[in-house]
């Protein structure tokens, strides 16, 4: 069975239950309906700018966050003693929601975007720190010692073996940062901001109009979807070697 | 590329806002930063930042934040200057822990019959008095703040406290499906939700107004001492400017007054058909606000063990009521 | 290339750094550099730590959010262990169900909870649905790149060798892909936990996450950041536990950094 069929009989279960009332179309709005608010909103100009706004947060954020992330990740994997030196430290920070310390950044930091791309950034730093940690420590030894055994050393043998055995969990990383990122800046943006799809979703709950929240959230998927695409377009150049496994 | 260069000013914003301490440079423009809630019951801050303080050549910033601890902490910490939010524990343990910060208005008020709501299902079978909410489940936003003094007041006139009902926390919105699916037989509801959720036929307001009733104080306005008594000119411009947006409001059905929606309607995003159809909050044209009432939050909160201390404080101590006489003394009692 | 280590100074070293920020944060609350209010003393959220852990209140908030963890984790991770082997094994399978799960792993479910719990009623029911939406996907993503990224010659070796169908999954595809499967599953542990406190703070009325929050409203911050202090040591008891069951159950999976770099 094509596993296309899957997510198409779901949207149909939905817009029929939702139809016959089977489900509240009030909180659970037919897909169709959800699709056509969207497509009204977008025409009608609305979204754009916050979406924009969303966006550049989640680009700050994933840049800063990938940007410690990799290279401190990349050492800790390679390095015992950093690694016993900080995983505690990182096992601990890692599961506190950063949205219940947002009032405490948003005391140091001062209101504004430099707290909520933070934020964002800090949620995503961690889970690219741990993957890339995590890949880089288990790479194939037998990899790097057949590097040494042809002469590589040092920088070398990091550019030549290491990285690239270690570039698969470093992707798996920042695209699970990057999902991580965006859900933390809509959360954000819901509670905090002035601006934004998040900020949007939270004045649509307000005002209980659930078809236009469900837009909203519809949106912010595609932006996600859109986003994990742009990196898994760079993930195939860098990974070119490696064939995707398919046995059906 | 666009994204690009907004994730680098992204970053730079990040460095530059840890390197940037809480501000008190002198400007030629004396200015101003509001911390408020988008609801309308903030509508008397709104109308503060947006018209009558910019009229009165002070420059305001409004800044939007989650909730009532986030403002006292931003005011408390000097990166606000003025701010709202719920009387309750919360502004005690913060004046208590020796903050900086004063309260000096009261913002709104509300009267029990405007936010008690209960499922219309219920009401009139299982739920035909206040007594029979006993052992239900009840929703209210917030705890230690009035809508739970109003609660318990209102439990207390049939018998009951709170330790009677089961209290669900939750948002307002998140109160409509819960009054709608069973979650909760009754709430302490803010508009517009108990209109919304009466419109769409699921809960009633069953109580009226009593002739002498006297509103609730919910919300009240406060700011940073130190700011206050280095800038105190500033300060009574402040207050003054806030004497005139909260009789906007509570003067010719200012509640009502779409000049006054549209400001409303421009900080919380609500639509203004909306607004209209809910039932007005309350403030007084004089910024009175009674002193035992807050005492009697003051003590629920220390039985609920909200409060960080034993010896409850005298209301002049979390009040200071000295602007607002002077900006009401100059300009005439409504 | 590096030195043989003591094993004893080894032990300290993940000690150093949390100590080093313990004092430097002692220090300066006590002195005023960071507001007590806002930031209290460790020493003083440890003594109320203690004081909680005696008299009982901690521990049955932390029950309470353990067992809506594990209710939500094993929602999380069975159905997303197997949707994630499903899709790594079967392009049609990934093709038609990764561009769903790319579109809805981005929205914060916290969002979903007045909706979800409109839906199911079971307030329990709900909340642990919510906080195993994301988890879900977590699994899934990480599961199925663990299988993608097999050594395929492996594969195709067995293969040849005559393992197919059942035989072949059990006996070779899903030894190989463990490693993968536990990164995954830590990783979900870990983010059910940041979803579940992030539930509890919008909803329940007990449970770490609404002592979290409920502690905040009233500016009880000494008490929020026991509940805090109380979610960290939780995380990394469970990560340490899989770890441990990790170790146990895969051991072949050699670290890089004990081969030396």
């Amino acid at each position: 069975m094509s596993g296309a069929a899957l997510p198409v009989l779901l949207l149909a279960a939905w817009e029929i239950a939702a139809r016959t009332a089977v489900v509240s179309p009030r909180y659970f709005p037919p897909p169709t309906v959800i699709a056509a608010t969207l497509s009204r909103l977008l025409t009608a100009g609305e979204f754009w700018g916050d979406a924009l706004t969303t966006l550049s947060r989640l680009a700050g954020a994933f840049l800063v966050a990938a940007l410690a992330g990799v290279p401190l990740g990349l050492a800790m994997g390679l390095w015992r003693p950093l690694r016993r030196a900080l995983e505690p430290a990182v096992a601990m920070l890692y599961p506190l929601p950063k949205i219940a310390l947002l009032p405490l950044f948003l005391i140091l930091l001062g209101v504004g975007e430099g707290a909520f791309v933070f934020t964002a950034a800090v949620t995503a730093f961690f889970q690219i720190l741990t993957s890339t940690a995590g890949g880089t420590a288990t790479i194939d030894p037998r990899l790097v010692e057949a590097g040494r055994n042809y002469g590589a050393r040092g920088v070398t043998l990091f550019r030549k073996v290491i990285l690239p055995a270690a570039l698969p969990a470093v992707l798996t990383g920042l695209r699970l940062g990057l999902g991580l990122a965006l859900i933390t800046v809509i959360a954000v943006e819901f509670v905090a901001a002035k601006s934004g799809l998040g900020h949007l979703v939270f004045r649509y709950w307000q005002m209980l109009l659930t078809g236009e929240m469900y837009a909203a959230f519809l949106l912010i998927g595609l932006m996600g979807l859109g986003a994990t695409r742009g990196l898994r377009a760079v993930q195939r150049r860098a990974l070119g070697w490696q064939e995707e496994i398919g046995w059906r | 590329m666009l994204t690009l260069g907004r994730a680098v000013i992204g970053l730079i914003l990040v460095v530059a806002s840890l390197a940037i301490a809480p501000a008190a440079t002198p400007q030629a423009k004396p200015s101003v930063r509001i911390g408020y809630i988008p609801t309308d019951s903030f509508a008397a801050v709104c109308l503060l930042g947006d018209r009558h303080l910019p009229a009165a050549g002070v420059s305001v910033e409004m800044v939007r934040l989650a909730g009532g601890p986030e403002i006292l902490s931003q005011v408390a910490t000097g990166q606000l200057q003025v701010g709202a939010a719920g009387m309750g524990a919360a502004g005690f343990n913060a004046i208590a822990s020796g903050l900086p910060v004063e309260f000096v208005a009261p913002q709104h008020a509300g009267y029990l019959a405007d936010y008690f709501t209960v499922r219309k299902a219920s009401w009139g079978k299982e739920i035909k008095r206040i007594g029979d909410l006993k052992g239900k489940a009840i929703a209210l936003n917030i705890r230690g703040a009035a809508v739970e003094w109003m609660m318990e007041e209102a439990l207390k006139t049939d018998g009951l406290t709170l330790k009677d009902v089961q209290v669900k926390i939750m948002p307002f919105p998140d109160m409509v499906p819960a009054l709608e699916s069973g979650a909760v037989e009754a709430g302490i509801v803010s508009e517009p939700f108990p209109t919304l959720a009466e419109e769409r036929g699921i809960a009633v307001r069953p109580l009226s107004r009593p002739a002498d009733a006297k509103a609730t104080p919910i919300t009240a306005l406060f700011w940073n001492k130190e700011w206050a008594a280095k800038n105190p000119e500033l300060a009574q411009t402040v207050m003054t400017a806030y004497l005139k947006a909260a009789r906007d409001l509570a003067l010719d059905n200012g509640w009502k007054q779409p000049r006054n929606i549209e400001v409303m309607v421009k900080y919380t995003g609500a639509k203004a058909e909306v607004i209209q159809k809910a039932r007005a909050h309350v403030l007084d044209p004089n910024l009175e606000t009674d002193p035992a009432v807050l005492e009697s939050m003051q003590k629920l909160a220390a039985e609920m063990g909200y409060l960080k201390y034993k010896d409850l404080l005298p209301v002049g101590k979390i009040f200071n009521f000295t602007y607002r006489d002077r900006a009401v003394r100059e300009a005439g009692r409504k | 290339m590096s030195r043989p280590v003591r094993r004893w100074r080894l032990d300290l070293v993940p000690l150093i750094l949390p100590a080093l920020v313990l004092v430097a944060w002692e220090i300066a609350s006590a002195t005023g550099l960071l507001r007590a209010v806002f930031f209290p003393r460790p020493s003083t959220i440890a003594r109320l730590l203690l004081a909680q852990v005696a008299d009982g209140t901690l521990l049955a908030h932390l029950g309470l959010t353990v067992a809506r963890l594990t209710a939500a984790f094993v929602l999380a991770a069975v159905p997303g262990v197997a949707v994630g082997l499903a899709m790594g094994m079967s392009r049609r399978t990934r093709e038609g169900l990764d561009p769903l799960f790319a579109l809805l792993y981005p929205i914060p479910s916290v969002l979903f909870l007045p909706l979800v719990s409109f839906a199911l009623r079971q307030e329990e029911v709900a909340v642990a649905v919510t906080a195993a939406f994301t988890s879900f996907f977590l699994v899934v993503y990480t599961t199925m790149t663990g299988v993608q990224q097999l050594d395929r010659t492996v594969l195709e070796a067995a293969r040849h060798f005559g393992a197919h169908g059942r035989r072949f999954f059990l006996t070779v595809l899903l030894p190989a892909t463990l490693p993968a499967i536990f990164t995954g599953l830590r990783l979900g542990l870990g983010y059910t936990l940041i979803v579940v406190v992030a539930v509890e703070m919008v909803s329940a009325q007990r449970g770490l996450g609404a002592l979290l929050w409920l502690s905040w409203q009233i500016l009880k911050v000494e008490e929020m950041y026991v509940a805090l202090v109380t979610v960290a040591v939780l995380g990394a008891v469970l990560t340490g536990a899989v770890e441990w069951l990790r170790r146990r159950l895969i051991p072949w999976a050699q670290d890089i950094a004990e081969v030396g770099a």
